[in-house]
């Protein structure tokens, strides 16, 4: 009896030491299990709150009319912000990294990707001819633009590439007679071309020596012609046209179609928020047929001249809206009308305005 | 009682205060998951509000023009406020829930005439958990009365958002 009960504790204890072991291994694995989990979902969700947290920016932004901002984003700085923006729909958020937004209404111009402490937010209001919505344009100080050429938009780009009330905001152009001998600055991650000639930068031809070092997607370029918009990227060591599209708008200063053009870094995201913005134009355009049926049967337009001048309101808004319309459906085909029927709309509110009556606008 | 079964008793009351603690631990780690969702909802929410009337304040559709192709900020164009109601109803499934979703707007003249009320947007949600109410006020332009020269009263917009 007493060798058997000995046998006996000799077999419980190891029994209970493995009992507790595997027991305290598999507690063990399961806390460091959540915790593993708990890591990579609150990485994902710091990353949909940054991304939420920029949607709000670039909406408060975006809302404002021609503002200038700096966004600082040191935080972020080990981060790439991508930005991609296909059948009306622009996708923007940390790489990688939470729910990225996605936004069908703000035309948003931006680079493919950014990676830098500090972002520059612009926007500028887009009128067909009265106000459409505002166009929102990204930038950062690492992404330095090149003008060639002494054409005024250029100069405005120039000018306007500062803010008065924010130092901090300083968007880095530079203007060169020959970009064949330009260098990039120090420091610059992205390089775009912003070329009024026409010339300097064109399909097949060679990059400029200084650029050729830099990666296809750091470099890139615009050349406008007259109401012709080119985009190029660079491909090894020769620049490769994405194709050409027409500047709709009315143009004029701070024209937000030509600023747009600069800040597009591709042709893709260029179309994709025009086609945004002419989306808009078919809603509001409506918004002032209506508006202008109101005024037309309003007394103000019985007054003195007023009734013959109110006469032809209708037949330039109807036309306004059925071009807008048909502009969103075939873009960019039947857009050039649109602009012609906007410039006609315009001119009327002008003559409305100097004889007196109620304008539209 | 045998020994047998005061080991077996002993582990079974260890069983039960292991599961207790564990329970209690799992109680305690849902009420602050749950506490935490609720306050990023309320943040969520209180985000959306004030995006909703940053949108409403500077909405093209409504907003009065300045005689250029500009427009005014904290004033409504009367005219176009209207034409806009009429608008919406086929546009808001298409277009405007995405701008302002689950939210109603409305405008309320004050002064001269306190008894005149617009609903400009009204997309209730069933069932909402919370709702977040935003005033602004402002002018209220209406070109349709005097040539050249608009009428303005006064009055304040209402935006309304609920999650």
């Amino acid at each position: 009896m007493v060798k058997n009960a000995h046998k006996r504790g000799q077999l419980d204890l190891p029994f209970n030491w493995i009992y507790v072991l595997i027991a305290g291994a598999v507690i063990l694995l399961f806390f460091v299990g959540i915790v593993v989990k708990q890591k990579e979902s609150s990485g994902q969700q710091l990353g949909t709150e940054v991304n939420r947290l920029l949607e709000s920016i670039l909406g408060a932004a975006a809302s404002a009319e021609s503002t200038k901002v700096v966004v600082q984003t040191a935080g972020l700085a080990n981060e790439i912000i991508y930005f991609q923006c296909t059948e009306g729909v622009t996708e923007y958020g940390i790489q990688g990294k939470g729910s990225p937004i996605s936004d069908i209404v703000t035309p948003l111009f931006a680079p493919g990707k950014i990676q830098t402490k500090e972002l520059f937010l612009w926007s500028l209001p887009y009128k067909l001819p009265y106000k459409i919505t505002d166009f929102l344009y990204l930038t950062a100080p690492t992404i330095q633009y090149v003008v060639i050429g002494s054409d005024p938009r250029g100069q405005e780009f120039m000018k306007e590439s500062k803010s008065s009330e924010d130092a901090a905001f300083a968007i880095r152009v530079v203007s060169v007679d020959d970009l064949g001998s330009f260098s990039p600055t120090a420091g610059m991650e992205m390089i775009r071309i912003v070329d009024y000639t026409g010339s300097a930068v064109q399909a097949g031809s060679p990059v400029p020596s200084g650029l050729q070092q830099k990666g296809d997607e750091e470099v890139s370029a615009v050349t406008f012609g007259t109401g012709i918009v080119t985009f190029f990227v660079k491909r090894g060591t020769l620049w490769e046209s994405e194709g050409s599209t027409a500047l709709f708008s009315l143009g004029g200063e701070l024209d937000a179609v030509h600023y747009a053009a600069i800040f597009a870094q591709h042709k893709q995201m260029f179309d994709c928020g025009m086609q945004k913005a002419l989306l808009r134009t078919g809603y509001v355009s409506k918004v002032y047929q209506e508006k202008g049926k109101a005024l037309i049967a309003s007394p103000v337009s019985q007054q003195g001249v007023c009734p013959v001048q109110m006469s032809g309101l209708s037949g330039l808004l109807l036309n306004h809206h059925t071009l807008a319309q048909a502009c969103v459906g075939l873009y960019p085909d039947n857009c050039i009308q649109l602009v012609q029927a906007a410039a006609e709309l315009r001119d009327w509110n002008r003559i409305t305005w100097e004889a007196g009556c109620s304008p539209l606008y | 009682m045998k020994r047998g079964q005061i080991q077996m008793t002993e582990t079974i009351a260890v069983l039960f205060i292991f599961f207790i603690l564990i329970f209690f631990g799992l109680i305690f780690y849902y009420k602050y998951v749950d506490s935490s969702i609720k306050a990023n909802q309320d943040q969520n929410l209180e985000k959306r509000a004030i995006d909703t009337t940053t949108r409403v304040i500077f909405l093209p559709e409504i907003q009065c023009g300045g005689g250029s192709g500009g427009t005014n900020v904290y004033c409504i164009d009367l005219l176009k406020m209207e034409a806009f109601q009429k608008v919406l109803p086929d546009a808001i499934d298409d277009y405007y829930f995405n701008l302002f979703s689950f939210a109603k707007i409305t405008v309320q003249e004050v002064y001269p005439d306190s008894s005149k009320l617009w609903v400009v947007y009204d997309k209730p949600k069933k069932d909402f958990t919370s709702k977040k109410v935003t005033y602004f006020s402002a002018a209220l332009q209406d070109t349709s009365i005097i040539a050249g020269s608009p009428v303005t009263s006064f009055g304040y917009v209402t935006v309304e958002v609920y999650s």
